[in-house]
């Protein structure tokens, strides 16, 4: 944070504020629409907070459901993505090769694989897990090659004057250079991968808060369906927040 | 081991990405450095020095002649041949002390310890290079190429954007570790791209004027005045070498 905006950010009274605001407003919201409303139709945030407590063991236990697809894919998707992007940025036959097909290929939004893994695969953590591994692969591969492109030639040549082999070459030079493109694309798929398996889990799945928020309104409770959808967001900031961490740390030699 | 460079009818043309023009940089460049020899090259902006020091690292090929270093004609990249960037290019996610062991750690070989001393680095070892000055990060730069302990180093206008005290304590630092090297090791073969005769003159055995693009070499100066050089007392061929740029 620069100097400015620590400046910025105290003429605001600090820079959480801001944030908690608009949470709050929403908060008052909901509870103002929900005295209008009745409890089957709109709970209010209190009545959704108790069923959070009294449902807490299923709420985990879908939750850790739907936090492994996400683990599976997304790391899938970036144990192949990185790789991927280094060899299409090192090879132009293989950037000309597999980049159309990327391209074509990153055109079908992830949710229409839906049905055909379905059938392929039946209901269960893997045809979710290729769900949210499509979702998240494009962003990753694409930010990714082209933070690989955008590493200063000179460094490159550096590198190589300095006598680097080329696992110094990539682990220190290309891939850190890449790095804050990287993270870019780690971000961007770590959103479309949460999208990714909850639509995934909506259409059909053994579990998960996709599935359990598509129950709730089977069983005529918006209270466990808005406390589902709480557990989305709340899992994907905090893991977003984490990803922010890391970013921060790794990219902390930035100017 | 010292090594000698030669130049031998070097031409080098760029293309221009957006006109898709040809622009002769080099239209045939003869130069010998013996080895051990410092040389330093002067001549106006954009003539074509950097393109030389490229070529002489390997990261560019002549259109025609022939570059070679040591007897062998040069056919890329190497180790034995070190360039220290005009911007000094440190990996701005490495700390000091990491830039400059890149090098012999690439190589498996421990770093010199007297090296951050000999640069005035001891200190500043965990510093990213963001948040080094000008001169700082030029000495890391130096340190860096220094490490690699190359035959041959190619410094490109290394002290170009400094003020004249940091320029001045620095060509001290480079004229130190290049009469080092010549107590028992083999002296290191030095090519110099400045902007600044005075500097060419302290520090040079030969200074080569390079005239506007295409480049040829113009003219070379011999200074032989005993070292650390008064380049107060080297008036005369100053004046002279000015002259030579000024004329092209
Ligand atoms: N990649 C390139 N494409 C096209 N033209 C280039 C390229 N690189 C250099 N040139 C041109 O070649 C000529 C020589 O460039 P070079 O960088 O060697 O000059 P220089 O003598 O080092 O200049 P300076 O003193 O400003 O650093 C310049 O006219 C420059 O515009
Ligand atoms: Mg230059």
């Amino acid at each position: 944070m620069s100097a400015t905006e620590r400046l910025a950010g105290a003429a605001l009274g600090g820079r959480r504020l801001p944030g908690a605001l608009g949470i709050a407003a929403l908060l008052a919201a909901w509870a103002l629409a929900a005295a209008r409303w009745p409890p089957h139709v709109l709970p209010g945030p209190d009545v959704v907070l108790r069923t959070v407590l009294d449902e807490r063991a299923l709420l985990l236990h879908n939750a850790a459901r739907t936090l492994w697809r996400v683990a599976l894919g997304y790391g899938a998707a970036v144990g192949i993505g990185l790789p991927l992007a280094g060899l299409l940025a090192g090879s132009p036959l293989a950037d000309r090769q597999v980049g159309s097909l990327l391209t074509l290929l990153r055109a079908i939004p992830p949710f229409a694989w839906t049905p055909i893994l379905l059938l392929w695969l039946g209901i269960g953590d893997g045809s979710a897990a290729i769900i949210v591994f499509l979702g998240a692969l494009f962003p990753i591969v694409r930010q990714a090659r082209a933070g690989f492109a955008a590493v200063p030639p000179a460094l490159l040549l550096a590198a190589r004057n300095l006598g680097a082999s080329p696992r110094i070459y990539w682990i220190d030079v290309v891939l850190p250079g890449a790095a804050p493109m990287v993270f870019s694309g780690l971000r961007l798929g770590w959103a479309l991968a949460w999208m990714s398996v909850v639509a995934a889990e909506l259409v059909g799945a053994d579990g998960g808060l996709g599935q359990m928020i598509l129950d709730a309104r089977n069983l005529a409770r918006p209270d466990l369906a808005i406390a589902g959808m709480v557990a989305i967001g709340a899992l994907a900031a905090a893991s977003e927040g984490l990803l922010t961490a890391a970013e921060r740390h790794t990219l902390r030699w930035r100017p | 081991m010292s090594r000698d460079v030669t130049l031998a009818g070097v031409r080098h043309a760029f293309v221009e990405a957006g006109t898709g023009r040809r622009v002769d940089a080099l239209a045939g460049i003869d130069l010998t450095i013996a080895a051990g020899e410092l040389v330093a090259v002067v001549g106006p902006s954009g003539c074509g020095k950097t393109t030389i020091l490229h070529l002489v690292a390997g990261m560019l090929t002549a259109d025609a002649g022939e570059v070679r270093c040591g007897g062998t004609p040069v056919t890329g990249i190497g180790t034995d041949r070190v360039l220290v960037f005009q911007d000094g290019a440190l990996f701005p996610w490495l700390t000091v002390l990491e830039n400059i062991t890149f090098g012999p750690r690439a190589q498996g070989r421990p770093l010199d310890p007297a090296l951050l001393d000999a640069l005035g680095l001891t200190g500043a070892e965990a510093r990213y290079p963001k948040e080094l000055s000008g001169g700082m990060r030029q000495r890391v730069a130096l340190a860096r190429a220094l490490a690699v302990d190359p035959d041959v180093l190619l410094l490109d206008e290394p002290f170009g954007a400094l003020d004249a005290l940091s320029r001045e304590q620095l060509q001290g630092v480079l004229e130190d570790a290049w009469l080092r090297e010549g107590s028992g090791r083999a002296r290191k073969t030095m090519i110099l791209v400045t902007h600044s005769v005075e500097e060419a003159v302290r520090l040079a055995d030969r200074v080569v004027v390079v005239s506007p693009r295409p480049a040829v070499v113009r003219e070379v100066f011999v200074i032989d005045a005993p070292r650390p050089r008064d380049v107060t007392a080297l008036g005369e061929v100053r004046r002279a070498i000015g002259r030579a740029v000024r004329e092209g």
